[in-house]
């Protein structure tokens, strides 16, 4: 079993997963990278990655069809490791064992503060200006020097490898066909206003509403729902207020054809959503909390659509197609179950 | 659900139009030591008012200065004046709510150190480049545009906030008015009146929290050190003294030493307007209320006032037999 | 009648608060020591196994006065111990304060103490000048306590390296949270610096390993370099952030000495009339051990991290320049309770590093904080595990902590959390049980290790 490879991008990627559970399971084979976080509660994670928009020289080896490797990876220790990449000359990962225990190996290249240059991280595509002051590095007169003021950072995260029939079992949660679609605003703006609801209802069912009657002691539940006719609503009611934003003019995609099965498109629920008006909605209640740490997926920067099935759950589909200039088969599916009334 | 709905209160008896969400949250952040607070809708503007145990108490009022709009089609009421305070549309609403409506989109955040910091994990360059704005708080909308009304007894206090793009309607809930007695404070028997910085009295008493007092003694003199704060707390003792009364303190009339004690977290409630303030005047009279009347300056000129009361700790040397702790017994003694 | 009296420039008061700051992570009380023409702050940590220590000179000060109670003030010695939490809120980051304006910016510290021994009047008393008039006064009181004073033998100390203290920081920057301790290694021209923890887990837990990181570099980081190779000595990480979170603060060079495992490290930096000076037991394998520092079958053994050995420095003692006697004394005590071997003793666990310690090293961390989720500080204890039962939502519910959270957190950022713990601080011992060694405590071990 082989695995070994260079990173690129995935900091911001394992920061944003990180939000929403601790582990992930993480398979690796010859084609691509599949990230799937499955929390006892709250939302499911299952990332599918093109190899090329966070690796390259990628190497992997098992014995398994495909070559295949599934691993158990801890997310904040990866998070934390990566940080160490941030400036770094050159970073690789690798599976290996150490001392008999199986570890994901990061090995960093990194120049000193003494040698200088230690701005021009790899990573970090703000630096890849091709007018910076990097083009024309300036080197020691004396080779040796600069090549030898770096350090050589070693991150052991520990993990455990997965035997293909552990992971057999698990298969992305199957949804009935949406009755909304929609592409979701900026996500900073959903989010601030996202965590503000939750904050209110907090505060005023905790506070607020003396001797009021006691909702369930729960966190609260955000409603939201989309239109066929672009529009998005978030509400929530409390004890002492019920209060609602609605975004509007915003984008229903139209289906892919060739995802219908050839049934009719008139026929998807969808079409009958979108013929019954404005005033139609679909509408899930999501956890406020678990829907915060979702949205940090915005700090990936893609395009996000959410599929409604009313009452019943939200999907969100984040294409990070800017992830990577060029490469757009990334995907991240969000499935978030919708609370009953 | 239907929430931004008002028709089915019929016409609203008040409307009002602000440009700056943060201005009015700014104002009414003052007096957010309550859960809930008292609205008063007057053709004048709004009054807010919070209190605590009938020892402390905390006012902001919202002058139709600060609206870009402000309709009140007040019923009709008779000429003689106590009656027509009594009749104005008055309830409470919570006050936590209506804070955190108020900053729906980000009002308190500007400023926040927070951001301003470096980005040291180099996330900021991994974001898509022609979206940069959307991390700075600004491109949430400071300003937004802000509208209040009011239908009737019963009714809900409306909010709307609109903001790149998005409406945000908000109804809070109204409650039977609790109008407690104001704590009288008798002008007429007014011992001490220091007019002062307001960041003076902040940066003073962020000083004593240090020491996490219980107790903030507050002692005005004629003579040097004119003004003195002091606590004492487990770890020891601490005071600020004004000493250079002149080029400290605006106005100084007192015309006798007074000496009086506050319950130090009461005075530290009042922190945020002391931070906001441009201006303090201090006021105490003989039964010791402390009055601090905070002059707020507003965006786009004019001032607000927020002001407060507070009660003292009753004095060892008073007649009762009343403990120091019995912060309220002090309140019953004073004649109205 | 003040024994002792000093001014402070606001600069030097910065730098007051900083070194107050880094004895605040070793013990929650400051011992200071007055002499004629020095003020020394020190902190021992509970288990006996860090020693830190800020001497300021008369440079320092801009006035500096020791008058002493007798008759010959430069043979006298002033001792106190003060609560760090009660200092540092007086002390406190003025300088850096953006809020606070220009007109509320000190003009002078001035500070007295009065040591009425015995009539209940002892003070140390902070008078604080500000710019706009205002006089702020602070009454602190302390308790009359003499000093530990660690021993470390410069001449014994055969490996010595020094250091940017910048360099050292952007090596620390690179430890995960979590592990306990940290191995310098010296091999082939190359030095490399190991954070790690020697749990030994099994199953799940292995997902629960702090990361295990090893930073290598060239000798030519270092300015100073006389180490004996292969030779393993391990402090406690924390220690070390701890330190060089202050050295970092400063453009300095730290030099470290030691000899081996088992005997202290004294790591020395200064700065403008401040003398930094920290003692570190090390542990660590013996000399010439071939073993690698990662190598987990050698690291089975529980850390041995002995005390260091400490004087007490006397009150009033006769001639305060005389150490050696004492140094001998503290030395053959220190034999008696463990011969000179290299056999593990059990000793506490080294202290976990706190959160606090952590975000000092990254305060900046999350600049894309709006981005987390809204309580993410509650979760620190969620389980590693996919059956992570352990993140009972009923009890995130049920708290309302999403409010708050911000001002939790501002405590826990004035690292001050500890204050109840020990309101019998251990310095009102007898003076020789404060020199006992660790085996008093590794019951407490049992406790939390078994």
């Amino acid at each position: 079993m082989r695995f070994k490879t260079s990173i690129r991008n995935i900091q911001t990627f394992s920061t944003s997963l990180s939000t929403l559970g601790k582990v992930a399971w993480v398979r690796l084979d010859d084609d691509s990278v599949r990230f799937t976080i499955i929390p006892e509660t709250g939302t499911q994670v299952w990332a599918s990655l093109s190899i090329e928009s966070i690796f390259e020289d990628y190497t992997i080896q098992s014995a398994a069809p495909n070559n295949t490797i599934n691993l158990e990876l801890p997310l904040p220790p990866l998070h934390r490791a990566l940080k160490s990449a941030i400036n770094a000359t050159s970073a690789s990962i690798r599976l290996t064992k150490k001392d008999g225990v199986p570890v994901l190996s990061l090995t960093i290249i990194t120049n000193t503060v003494s040698s200088g240059n230690s701005a021009g991280g790899f990573l970090n595509p703000a630096n890849a200006d091709p007018f910076g002051d990097n083009v024309f590095r300036e080197e020691s007169l004396d080779a040796n020097m600069g090549r030898e003021r770096e350090a050589i950072v070693t991150q052991d995260i520990p993990i455990r490898v997965l035997t293909a029939d552990s992971v057999e079992g698990i298969h992305e949660p199957r949804v009935r066909e949406p009755d909304a679609h929609i592409v979701l605003p900026s996500l900073i703006q959903l989010k601030a206003i996202s965590d503000r609801f939750t904050k209110l209802a907090m505060a005023t069912s905790y506070g607020g509403a003396r001797g009021g009657a006691s909702s369930t002691a729960s966190v609260p539940k955000l409603e939201l729902a989309a239109n066929m006719h672009g529009s998005l609503k978030l509400s929530i009611s409390t004890d002492s207020l019920n209060i609602s934003s609605v975004w509007s003019g915003l984008n229903n995609p139209e289906l892919d054809p060739r995802q219908l099965d050839g049934e009719n498109p008139e026929n998807h629920p969808s079409a009958k959503l979108k013929a019954a008006g404005q005033d139609a909605w679909s509408t899930v209640r999501i956890d406020g909390r678990d829907w915060g740490k979702v949205l940090s997926v915005g700090r990936l920067g893609g395009r996000v659509i959410a599929c409604f099935a009313d009452e019943h759950a939200l999907i969100l589909y984040v294409y990070l197609s800017n992830f990577n200039d060029g490469v757009d088969d990334s995907v991240l599916t969000y499935y978030i179950s919708s609370f009953s009334v | 659900m239907s929430t931004h709905d008002d028709s089915d209160h019929g016409p609203p008896i008040f409307k009002a139009v602000s440009s700056s969400a943060r201005q009015l949250f700014q104002l009414l952040n003052c007096i957010r030591f309550a859960p809930k607070c008292q609205v008063q809708i007057s053709n004048e503007g709004l009054r807010f008012a919070a209190e605590e145990s009938r020892v402390m108490q905390g006012i902001v009022f919202l002058d139709k200065a600060l609206f870009t709009t402000f309709n009140c089609a007040l019923p009709e009421v008779a000429d003689d004046e106590a009656d027509s305070v009594a009749d104005l549309p008055n309830f409470q609403v919570s006050l936590s709510a209506l804070l955190e409506t108020l900053q729906i989109f980000g009002a308190t955040e500007a400023p926040s150190a927070r951001f301003s910091r470096s980005d040291a994990d180099g996330y900021i360059s991994n974001v898509r480049r022609d979206r940069p704005n959307a991390f700075s708080n600004q491109a949430l909308g400071m300003a937004g545009i802000c509208r209040l009304s009011y239908t009737g007894l019963g009714s809900p206090f409306g909010i709307i906030l609109e903001e790149a793009g998005v409406i945000t309607t908000c109804n809070l809930n109204t409650y039977e008015p609790d109008n407690p007695e104001e704590i009288p404070f008798q002008r007429d028997e007014m011992q001490v009146k220091i007019i002062m910085q307001a960041r003076w009295l902040f940066d003073a008493i962020s000083e004593l929290s240090s020491t996490s007092p219980n107790r903030l003694d507050i002692t005005a003199s004629p003579t040097v050190p004119y003004l003195s704060l002091a606590a004492t707390g487990h770890l020891g003792s601490a005071s600020m003294e004004f000493g250079k009364g002149r080029e400290l303190l605006e106005t100084f009339s007192v015309a006798e030493k007074w000496t009086q004690s506050y319950k130090f977290e009461m005075i530290k409630a009042a922190s945020e307007a002391m931070r906001l303030a441009s201006k303090v005047s201090v006021r105490g009279d003989e039964q010791g209320v402390l009055s601090l009347q905070f002059m707020v300056e507003v965006e786009g000129g004019g001032v607000s006032f927020v002001d407060f009361r507070f009660v003292p700790y009753l004095r060892e040397d008073d007649e009762d037999d009343g403990s120091e702790e019995n912060i309220g017994s002090d309140y019953g003694n004073i004649e109205d | 009648m003040p024994v002792l009296a000093f001014t402070l420039s606001p600069e030097s008061l910065g730098k007051l608060h900083d070194a107050l700051v880094c004895l605040g992570k070793f013990s929650e009380a400051v011992c200071i020591e007055a002499v004629h023409d020095k003020l020394t702050l020190t902190a021992l940590n509970s288990s006996k196994s860090a020693y830190a220590s800020f001497t300021l000179i008369e440079k320092f000060f801009a006035k500096y006065q020791f008058k002493g109670t007798g008759a010959n003030p430069s043979r006298e010695k002033f001792n106190c111990k003060i609560y760090n939490k009660a200092l540092l809120s007086v002390f406190k980051g003025r300088a850096t304060d953006p809020m606070r304006e220009k007109d509320t910016a000190i003009e002078r510290c001035d500070v007295t103490v009065e040591d009425g021994e015995g009539t209940g009047k002892s003070r140390f008393i902070i008078k604080i000048a500000c710019r706009h008039g205002v006089l702020k006064t602070y009454r602190l009181t302390f308790e009359s306590v003499s000093p530990m004073h660690a021993l470390f033998v410069k001449e014994s100390a055969g490996n010595v390296w020094s250091i940017s203290s910048r360099t050292l920081r952007e090596f620390v920057e690179h430890f995960g949270p979590g592990t306990e301790q940290l191995d310098i290694y010296f091999e082939d021209g190359r030095v490399s610096l190991t954070s790690y923890t020697e749990k030994i887990m099994s199953g799940n837990e292995v997902l629960k390993q702090p990361l295990h990181t090893t930073i290598a570099v060239d000798t030519l980081e270092f300015g100073e370099f006389h180490v004996e190779e292969k030779l393993h000595i391990v402090i406690s990480v924390k220690d070390f952030k701890s330190i060089v979170s202050h050295a970092s603060t400063i453009n300095t060079t730290v030099k470290a000495l030691y000899s081996h495992p088992s005997n202290p490290m004294q790591l020395t930096y200064s700065d403008e009339g401040l003398l930094s000076e920290f003692i570190l037991m090390t542990t660590g394998e013996g000399r010439g051990a071939s073993a690698a520092p990662n190598s987990r079958a050698n690291s089975k053994r529980p850390a041995s991290r002995p005390a260091l050995e400490a004087t007490p420095s006397s009150k009033k003692p006769s001639n305060p320049e005389m150490r050696p006697p004492s140094t001998s004394a503290a030395l053959s005590l220190n034999r008696d309770a463990a011969p000179r071997s290299k056999v593990s003793r059990p000793s506490p666990p080294p202290p976990q590093p706190s959160i606090q310690t952590d975000a000092l090293f990254f305060p900046e961390a999350d600049d894309d904080r709006r981005w987390d989720p809204v309580n993410s500080d509650e979760e620190e204890d969620e389980m590693l595990l996919w059956d992570a039962g352990g993140n009972s939502v009923v009890a995130t519910m049920n708290s309302g902590k999403g409010l708050q959270s911000a001002e939790t957190q501002s405590q826990s950022i004035n690292g001050l959390s500890r204050i109840n713990a020990q309101t019998n601080p251990d310095a009102s011992l007898p003076q020789t049980q404060r020199l006992a060694p660790t085996q008093r405590l590794s019951g407490i071990r049992g406790m939390f290790d078994d």
